[in-house]
């Protein structure tokens, strides 16, 4: 086994089988409270809101078609309908895509955006969820896990996790990658992980003193960039003895089959994506880390989904642009968003069967959204934007409850009201002028 | 509509305001300024919204020629090694195929080009990476101490360490180190010698320099008493002229995508490239090594958008034919046809638009409807009324295709986009558009046709389909064809608003045209400064583009000269004292 697989996955032993070991008896062995755990999930090019929007009152809705795959979960959601996504910058894929978890808008940069936008560069502030890293990723081995399926080109169009401004996260979207990263070292020695963390001590060490020393030494732009790298060294080096840790009560698995031809094959993307959702209910139920993201494809998707009955040979983002009256377009469009919402219910029932150390559901100490870069596709509207949450976040929130905003109400408010949810307390989150506060009645 | 003289101060002109940075398509002012003028004011004429920048405030340094006298050098941001830099750094430091950087997640792509230092991000997953990666080449050159000090197989002391230090050092920092920096290394291998020897020792030094941002990041800091400058005096206060062993890591990174070899190492700290000639004569040397193919493969591939084909998926009803291993072939030729008109035949831009032939297998040459190669070689005579250059070979037409469907729109926005550096508009928002559906009774051209009915897409479309049209003979994944939904096919097109403007029948015309183009060879210039320089072109980099273009226009089109013209330019011979504060 090679040195750099030693300090990842440290402590974390045996092997069995993946979905066998999907659902360990005790998620973490400390005792207490559980902790909370934030998870979101993205799919692309908007929805179709009528088949989209649920029907009924707050505590006795009807799930929408596009949504019937989540009955199974309909105690646990709480659909969000009517608030209008906010984006400002490149276009409209492209700024839905950097606002809809940052709630800022776009800076000047040489992305260059479709319709006679003009150029644009990344977002100006950290996303929600890592603002909530930023809170209680701390005591985990990572703070944070982004995960992808085929998320393409590195650019503004396909990066929704931000660290800070213009820090987009790149999602790992290779599943075997990122199995190594969490599970790689399972059965080192104790004294074989002793010596790759004295090296890698060492060497963080020696590093970090020259990163300051270069970083006195250049511009502030350039600086910034330094800087950033030197926090992220800082961060694995916090993070040394919390992969000595011992491991929580849960087993390591055995490899993943690998995924077969090219990775990048359009029809390996439902395989990626089951592989990435094991992976990440894993990293969560193994307290690796406490939030967590999963990037379907990207904004503007090109995905076609050859694996429906009857399959969809058309790419998404083109199918999306089809007109209202476009009745077989409309259909394909449907049986996509169904499929995602069944993706979301296969995650959902990894957490809903995984258990706290107080035998509660996993499921209840975390909060989940998912969303999309747009609200209704063939116009790039940011209006009607689809937000789908489930779990109780510690019991902060009353789920199996479906509420409707009117579409003055930025997005932004709802960012407010999930970091309020995970206990953090602040009055307004992303642009200051797309904030109002939290959402009415949200807690 | 042909203008010629335009102002720079025309109100049309999309140059923006100094110091500004440039998005993709911008245009700027050097020789053919009339000619490009003439396109703007087409485009905007034409397309009511297609101003991108807004009016120029000042008048960019377009001074051209002998005129061009002031030293502009452009910002320089941090520029850190890509994927594919490290790959070959680590593989020319330490022996090839003993690290695998594969995991390192992708570089972040901007203009085109996967090496844009404006937008590179940092993240835990790239660092850990490179921490794992560098732990690996610790163990590398501990299990192989040998081949990396020579005192180790009879001395291996804390001497011996530092004398691998030093030499492995100036090595991946790409400089001598400083008394001060052999001192630190000296503390590591200390550190790492009590915990576990020798070998421990010389891993924690390689895992330190490897680590380190003078080895991920190519840092600048110009020249001072200490290293005299090796480039002209500077008329500008605020550029700074580069050391030596910057210029020759700019250079190595430049036409090798690699570290300096010993002789440029060697070069630089003797005092050899102490002038734009020097930097002339060690860039025709180094155009020499294979290394550099890879680099002009590399360009083509990204300027192109090719080595986006693996990812290309298409649907198999509709192109059973197309396979990996056609897709695999295609990026083969495309690669090797590069080289070969590069390096070995032509040598010109004009070649690479519009060469007869290509190199595959027989396979290949079936695809295309030639004859097979000679035996023993894969040389492939094309049928010289369909194929001819680049934008004919499959690669191209597959990335530029649909799924089901060839693509002229995004075909013709590519000729704009990235031959003529222009940048036609998008759809305009909240507008539905409807790509039309496969009919089997029409062809590609009549059931794209209301783009020119519709007074909401005919305005900017006309810019887009006439030229995309000429390459409706090639179906969604390349392949030739005469009839399509029972009917001939029509390749008539247009090219407007260019240099070249001529009626089109067929991408072979389109072809020449282009081939023959001042502002396509001005474009081209363009995207070899961003790739070269890994940032977009501000104004005042008018000087730069200029004299790029201006070289490669005097050496008729050849790419070696051009990429000999790159290490001659304001952007390659200084930085911005301003932003090294």
């Amino acid at each position: 086994m090679s040195r750099r697989t030693l300090l990842r996955g440290a402590g974390v032993a045996l092997a069995l089988p993946l979905l066998e070991a999907m659902h360990p008896r005790r998620a973490r062995a400390a005792a207490g409270a559980a902790a909370k755990r934030f998870v979101s999930m993205f799919t692309a090019n908007g929805t179709l809101y009528p088949q989209w929007v649920p029907t009924g009152t707050e505590a006795d809705f009807t799930l929408s078609p596009i949504l019937a795959p989540l009955e199974p979960n309909h105690a646990d959601l709480v659909v969000v309908a009517g608030l209008t996504q906010q984006g400002a910058g490149g276009d409209g894929h492209q700024n839905g895509m950097s606002g809809m978890l940052t709630g800022q808008s776009l800076n000047p940069g040489p992305f260059q955006g479709g319709a006679n936008t003009g150029a644009a560069g990344w977002a100006n502030g950290p996303s929600v969820d890592q603002k909530i890293a930023s809170v209680i990723g701390g005591s985990t081995r990572l703070r944070s896990l982004e995960l992808g399926v085929q998320v393409g080109v590195a650019d503004d169009w396909g990066r929704m996790i931000y660290q800070g401004a213009n820090q987009p996260l790149a999602p790992e979207d290779n599943p075997a990658q990122a199995f190594a990263r969490l599970f790689g070292a399972a059965g080192t020695t104790p004294e074989a992980f002793a010596r790759a963390r004295a090296r890698r001590k060492s060497v963080l060490d020696a590093v970090s003193g020259q990163f300051q020393a270069v970083s006195a030494r250049v511009g502030t732009r350039d600086r910034a960039r330094l800087d950033e790298h030197a926090t992220a060294l800082r961060d694995i080096e916090t993070r040394l003895d919390l992969q000595a840790r011992p491991s929580p009560a849960c087993t390591a698995p055995a490899v993943p089959a690998a995924v077969p031809g090219h990775l990048g094959d359009n029809d390996n993307f439902p395989t990626i994506g089951r592989l990435q959702m094991d992976i990440l209910a894993l990293a969560l139920t193994c307290d690796m880390t406490r939030v967590a993201s999963l990037q379907w494809s990207r904004s503007v998707s090109m995905t076609r989904f050859t694996w429906l009955t009857p399959a969809i040979n058309e790419a998404h983002h083109d199918l999306s642009h089809r007109g209202d009256d476009d009745a077989p377009a409309q259909d394909k469009l449907l049986r996509i968003n169904t499929w995602y919402a069944s993706q979301l219910a296969y995650l959902l029932g990894k957490l809903a069967a995984a258990e706290e150390s107080d035998g509660s559901r996993f499921l209840d100490s975390t909060l989940v959204l998912w969303s999309n870069e747009l609200g209704k596709g063939n116009v790039h509207s940011r209006e009607l934007a689809p937000y789908v949450l489930a779990g109780k976040a510690g019991g902060a929130l009353r789920t199996g409850r479906f509420l409707t905003y009117p579409r003055e109400v930025p997005h932004n408010n709802l960012l407010v009201s999930i970091l309020q949810a995970m206990d953090i307390s602040v009055a307004k989150f992303g642009r200051e002028d797309w904030c109002t506060g939290a959402l009415t009645g949200f807690i | 509509m042909k203008t010629e003289g335009g102002s720079t101060n025309d109100g049309l002109s999309l140059a923006p305001r100094s110091g500004e940075r440039v998005g993709r398509g911008a245009r700027r002012s050097v020789g053919a300024r009339a000619a490009l003028w003439a396109v703007t004011t087409i485009l905007a004429a034409a397309c009511s919204s297609s101003k991108q920048d807004g009016p120029p405030t000042t008048t960019p340094p377009t001074r051209v020629g002998p005129l061009c006298s002031a030293r502009y050098p452009g910002p320089s941001p941090l520029r850190r090694l890509t994927r594919i830099e490290y790959a070959r750094t680590v593989d020319d430091l330490l022996g090839p195929g003993l690290v695998d950087s594969s995991r390192l997640p992708p570089d972040e792509r901007a203009l085109g080009f996967a090496n844009n230092a404006e937008v590179v991000s940092t993240g835990g997953l790239l660092v850990e990476a490179y921490s794992d990666l560098a732990d690996e080449a610790g163990d590398v050159v501990a299990a192989h101490a040998g081949n990396y000090a020579a005192c180790a197989a009879t001395a291996p002391d804390a001497a011996c360490a530092a004398t691998f230090a030093a030499t492995f050092g100036r090595r991946a920092w790409r400089r001598p180190l400083a008394t001060d920096e052999q001192a630190a290394l000296a503390a590591v291998y200390a550190g790492g010698a009590a915990d576990g020897g020798f070998s421990e020792g010389i891993a924690r030094v390689t895992a330190v320099l490897l680590s380190s941002p003078q080895f991920l990041y190519r840092l600048e800091t110009g020249t001072s008493a200490a290293t005299p400058s090796p480039a002209p005096a500077v008329d500008v206060p605020d550029a700074v002229a580069l050391t030596p062993n910057e210029l020759a890591t700019r250079l190595s990174y430049l036409l090798w995508g690699s570290m300096p070899d010993p002789a440029l190492l060697d070069a630089a700290d003797a005092g050899r490239l102490a002038t734009p000639a020097d930097l002339a004569r060690e860039a025709r040397r180094m155009l020499a090594d294979p290394r550099a193919r890879t680099i002009v493969t590399t360009f083509h591939a990204q300027w192109l958008g090719i080595d986006q084909l693996a990812d290309a998926s298409k649907d198999q009803v509709v192109y059973p034919a197309y396979t990996a291993a056609l897709s695999a072939a295609f990026t083969r030729e495309s690669a090797r046809f590069v080289e070969e008109v590069v390096f070995d035949r032509e040598g010109t831009l004009g070649a690479l638009l519009s060469a007869p032939y290509t190199f595959g297998d027989a396979t290949l040459a079936s695809f295309y409807g030639a004859s097979p190669p000679a035996a023993g070689g894969d040389l492939i005579t094309l049928p010289a009324t369909q194929r001819a250059g680049l934008l004919t070979q499959g690669a191209f037409l597959a990335v530029y295709g649909k799924a089901n469907q060839s693509d002229p729109i995004h075909r013709g926005r590519f000729v704009r986009e990235r031959l003529f550096c222009t940048t036609p508009p998008s759809p305009p928002p909240n507008i539905t558009v409807r790509p039309p559906d496969l009919n089997p009774r029409l062809t590609t051209r009549q059931r794209f046709a209301a783009h020119t009915g519709d007074p909401n897409c005919s305005g900017c479309h006309i810019l887009l389909d006439p030229i995309g049209f000429s390459f409706e003979h090639y179906d969604g994944i390349g392949h030739w064809r005469d009839m399509e939904g029972g009917q001939p096919v029509d390749s008539i097109g247009a090219l407007s608003g260019t240099d070249v403007d001529s009626a089109l029948e067929g991408a072979v015309t389109l072809a020449g045209d282009l081939s023959r183009s001042t502002e396509v060879q001005i474009c081209y210039a363009t995207q070899w400064f961003r790739f070269a320089y890994g940032r977009g072109e501000s104004t005042a980099d008018a000087c730069s583009i200029s004299d790029l273009a201006t070289a490669l226009a005097a050496a008729k089109g050849n790419v070696r000269e051009l990429l000999v013209a790159l290490t001659q330019t304001d952007a390659f011979l200084y930085r911005r004292a301003g932003d090294l504060l």
